[in-house]
């Protein structure tokens, strides 16, 4: 799914990395105080597009469940929001070199946070356009008649870089005659079950 | 786990030992178990004095040389109604079982708990959790090597 440039929203504690690149959860060190919690937008993102991350530190008074860690940053990933003075990556995107992007949030269901009517469920919306490419891409539709012109173009140097991540699936030469619709991110446009 | 009910009969009727905790629906794949599920407070503990009603019931059981109530008190998920001889080692507010042990319906032994110490534990959230997994689990241990 992700070689073929879908996206995965990975909700929880990484402890069994999945692929390479991944790393393992870390929990913050105890004894864990309030300062601790404390929460910090450290890159836009649209999932947070307007949402001041601090208002999401504490539930009915009591900081601690939005998450008490984060997921290894891999290389080249892109800290989100950070938690305690040290700033630990708690949410993070990685755009794949092979294809594809994860987004992590390293603990509780982020959309659940801030109140289920609230901000939690505007959360769950965009993690849904998220997934399915509508938010946070730069999104190409690229509509063409599946000559191998065109797998040249997309596939060969120089562009095969640029366009990973979101030129499609890899066409077979058994496909190659057909018209083919490429998009972003195909596999994610599936319904979520 | 319902696939594995017949598995799971042969491994009790061998001896084995099942334990089955938190809102995991052992009713559906264990012998003999009737629970009632119930609304969670998970707020309680805010109230200054708040007392969630948790109480050891067998004081005298080995478990509890390693366990206080203190350890098995966090949240409330449902009692059970468990068949007569069991040995019932933690009820709630209201006197129904919420932590037994189960000798007589199968060979074997079914140690049934409505507490979920794992899912908390594992969460990083819950210090009653890890205070309750450090003593039922090396419990368990010195029971099975025995």
């Amino acid at each position: 799914l992700l070689d073929r440039g879908g996206r995965w929203f990975f909700n929880g504690h990484m402890l069994r990395p999945f692929m390479p690149g991944l790393g393992l959860y870390t929990p913050l060190t105890k004894p864990i105080r309030r300062p601790d919690f404390a929460l910090t937008r450290l890159n836009d993102h649209p999932i947070f597009a307007g949402i001041d991350q601090n208002s999401l530190e504490e539930s009915r008074g009591v900081a601690g469940f939005y998450g008490r860690g984060h997921n290894a940053l891999p290389e080249g990933g892109l800290a989100v929001n950070g938690i305690s003075a040290a700033l630990f990556p708690i949410d993070w995107e990685w755009r794949r070199p092979a294809g594809g992007r994860i987004f992590s949030h390293a603990g509780n269901d982020l959309g659940g946070m801030g109140g289920e009517g609230g901000i939690g469920a505007l959360l769950t919306q965009r993690v849904l356009a998220w997934c399915a490419g509508e938010i946070g891409s730069m999104s190409i539709l690229v509509v063409h008649p599946g000559a191998y012109y065109h797998i040249e173009s997309f596939e060969a140097a120089p562009y095969a870089a640029i366009s990973t991540g979101w030129s499609g699936p890899r066409i077979s030469a058994a496909s190659a005659s057909r018209t083919t619709t490429w998009c972003s991110s195909p596999a994610a446009r599936r319904p979520i079950a | 786990m319902t696939p594995r009910i017949d598995q799971l009969a042969a491994y009790l009727d061998a001896g084995g030992t099942v334990v089955a905790t938190g809102e995991s629906e052992s009713q559906l794949f264990l012998p003999g178990i009737s629970f009632t599920p119930q609304p969670t407070n998970f707020w309680w503990w805010l109230t200054p004095g708040a007392d969630l009603g948790v109480r050891i019931a067998a004081p005298e059981h080995p478990l509890f040389r390693r366990l206080t109530q203190r350890d098995i008190t966090w949240h409330l998920h449902g009692w059970f109604d468990p068949p007569e001889g069991v040995e019932v080692l933690a009820v709630n507010g209201e006197g129904q079982p919420i932590l037994y042990i189960d000798q007589v319906t199968t060979r074997g032994r079914m140690v049934i708990t409505s507490l979920d110490p794992f899912f908390h534990h594992g969460s990083h959230f819950m210090p009653a959790t890890t205070r309750f997994l450090d003593g039922f689990l090396p419990w368990m241990r010195e029971e099975l090597d025995r």
